[in-house]
């Protein structure tokens, strides 16, 4: 009898400090969620897929979880249910309600010969994610290999850390010179939106030996030619090259944990905002870059980063904003997102390269991140890489491409082979 | 392949147009990619046809009982019952209907949207306090049963009933605290409730121990 109630204790955890926000601004239109994808060289088998993800699953605690109310903050609980992966069935990140999946904050999913890992940003960020996909992926290859060779499945560990539940954002708080958010409004992409839930999506592959080669020809990195492609191409694609009353903005999420020292499974990022104001219309793009470098430089340091965390941070720390209500602290949070959220045109993520360890890496044929586009910021950047080929991936719920189309041709006019993969959603409008 | 002249790009996509700027595609031959992704299809129809064909009667149930009250009004305003009584089915039966919604936190929800509306209609009726001192106290004592019932059921998820007992229990005590002050009404059925919600919430502290301290500890960190 007593068995009965030996089920493992249900333990539980506080999100970290950014994770807060997500739960309060996800709706059915915004769902906070992205996808990163691997294609491999066949097609999926599902029942294999389905073990694979039973072996990852309980090693990553931070994943294994599901999301609650408490009285005054979210917190994560344990998760014991099973886990199921589907065939893909839905446009990429698009919202679905946590009780489909037995309350898991993330969902996996194949199509063809392509394993989808959608997260929900309240998890954790890119590099948390990625982490979880090379593992179930490579225990995916593992049994794939086991069972066409009727072999012992081997097992060698795709990570270095499986989970880390730390909430870096306070360890690393200093409360020295927090520097806010710019709340200053800015150039918005606006136009006919697409039908509801329906987002387009626009690969272009590019030869990551190319664009490191053009890219060291100009003496500037991927991330900075990316986002000062992107500001020129908004000034003269969606502003025709005239100068604007509002600057434009391109935010980019920077991975901290190398700043830090932190090797945290959860959210560690910050929003690094690069900003460009066309004053006249002879702006050239070499003036562009100098200023994007200009800018990164005084951006990517420890200190930077440290008076946000400081600033962030400092809110979960008083006395009098922690003993009010979940509800009343989420009408703050929530006013302050969309006050901040008006401060940005564009965002553009670039994870990097995504690394498999020799034994596998043949058998995978590329990686590519989506992040899903909102009503406010109707175009998305993300880059990703693997081996030979860097992904550029533009999720829009515009119906018109005249940014996507400026972007790729500017790509393809400075030398670039560029090879273009879309979802058909721009088919659909013709 | 395809290969857009305008854009000088290749398209990976079986298509005669290009993605980005609409000009007719050139085939280049050479390797042929699948699509990768799936056939989406949104069924636009079944949003929520049924709930409008509701929204609809629950306005023209207002607007008719409005103006019958108000052609006909003889000091008795009935019409706030009609609407009372559509805001409850709406706001409860929306929430009761909920599949993933924990069924100790529709027993709650629905014993104080219940209660608000039985004091509304004893006011309404000129009140004599048979809302406070006889239906309130029932309504909480069945609550309070209800719950130790589904914890004894489904003691595995024990803990999620926990704090929903603990609000119904609480709210069970209120009518006596009512009574304390205003002496209006019988006092039989507000003892009984008070009597069994402190025995319910004496009972599951006492019975559930290491796992009340979680659940509590767990919901109220701050």
């Amino acid at each position: 009898m007593a068995k009965k109630y030996n089920r493992q204790e249900i333990r539980w955890h506080r999100l970290d400090n950014t994770a807060n926000l997500f739960p309060v601004i996800t709706n059915s239109n915004y769902s906070n969620m992205y996808r990163i994808s691997m294609r491999l060289k066949s097609d999926i088998n599902p029942i294999l897929l389905q073990s694979a993800l039973d072996t990852t699953l309980p090693r990553f605690g931070s994943f294994k979880v599901r999301l609650r109310h408490g009285f005054f903050w979210y917190y994560f609980e344990s998760n014991d249910k099973p886990c199921l992966v589907s065939e893909e069935m839905s446009k990429p990140c698009a919202y679905f309600p946590r009780s489909h999946n037995n309350h898991y904050l993330f969902r996996v999913s194949y199509y063809k010969s392509r394993i989808n890992l959608e997260v929900y940003h309240v998890l954790t960020d890119g590099a948390g994610a990625v982490n979880f996909l090379r593992e179930l992926v490579c225990r995916y290859l593992d049994l794939v290999a086991a069972d066409e060779s009727d072999s012992a499945i081997p097992v060698k560990p795709a990570v270095d850390v499986f989970s880390d539940i730390e909430d870096s954002y306070n360890k690393n708080f200093t409360g020295q010179n927090p520097v806010g958010y710019n709340a200053a409004s800015a150039y918005r992409i606006r136009g006919e939106k697409m039908p509801i839930y329906t987002t387009g999506v626009i690969h272009g592959y590019v030869s990551i030996k190319e664009i490191i080669a053009y890219c060291r020809e100009h003496n500037m990195t991927i991330t900075q030619y990316l986002v000062a492609n992107v500001l020129w191409c908004i000034y003269k694609a969606n502003l025709n090259g005239q100068p604007s009353k509002k600057p434009i903005s391109v935010s980019v999420p920077v991975n901290l944990r190398p700043y830090f020292d932190s090797t945290s499974t959860m959210n560690f990022f910050s929003i690094v905002p690069i900003i460009f104001h066309p004053s006249s219309t002879e702006h050239t793009f070499e003036e562009i870059l100098k200023m994007v470098q200009d800018q990164f430089e005084k951006s990517l340091t420890r200190e930077y980063f440290e008076s946000k965390i400081a600033y962030n941070v400092s809110f979960g720390k008083k006395w009098y904003l922690r003993i009010l209500p979940l509800f009343i602290k989420n009408i703050g949070l929530k006013y302050t997102y969309v006050r901040s959220s008006h401060a940005n045109t564009i965002t553009l993520s670039n994870i990097g390269r995504i690394k498999l360890p020799d034994e596998y890496k043949d058998r995978v044929e590329s990686a590519e991140l989506v992040m899903g586009a909102t009503n406010v910021e109707a175009l998305k950047f993300a880059v990703c890489s693997y081996e030979r080929s860097l992904i550029i991936t533009v999720t829009s719920q515009l119906q018109d491409t005249y940014l996507q189309k400026a972007f790729f041709r500017k790509l393809s006019s400075d030398g670039l082979k560029v090879q273009i993969e879309t979802n058909g959603a721009n088919y659909e409008i013709l | 392949m395809k290969y857009c002249n305008k854009c000088q790009l290749e398209i990976r996509d079986d298509s005669i147009v290009c993605p980005l700027c609409k000009a007719v595609t050139e085939d280049m031959g050479g390797e042929k990619f699948e699509s990768y992704y799936p056939e989406t299809n949104i069924d636009y129809r079944k949003f929520h046809f049924l709930k409008r064909i509701f929204l609809f009667l629950s306005v023209v149930a207002v607007l008719t009982s409005v103006v019958l009250n108000v052609i006909f009004y003889n000091g008795f305003l009935w019409s706030l019952i009609t609407i009372a009584a559509i805001i409850y089915l709406w706001v409860g039966i929306s929430h009761s209907l909920g599949h993933h919604i924990n069924i100790a936190s529709k027993i709650l929800a629905q014993s104080i949207l219940g209660s608000l509306f039985i004091v509304l209609i004893d006011f309404l009726v000129g009140y004599r306090g048979w809302s406070v001192s006889f239906v309130i106290p029932s309504i909480f004592i069945v609550a309070d049963l209800a719950v130790v019932i589904l914890i004894l059921v489904n003691r595995m998820d024990f803990r999620n009933y926990l704090l929903y007992q603990f609000a119904i229990a609480l709210l069970g005590m209120f009518p006596t605290v009512l009574f304390l002050i205003t002496r209006i009404g019988h006092p039989a059925m507000v003892i009984i409730s008070a009597a069994v919600s402190l025995l319910t919430l004496i009972g599951t502290t006492i019975l559930g121990d290491k796992t009340v301290k979680n659940e509590i500890k767990k919901r109220f960190h701050f």
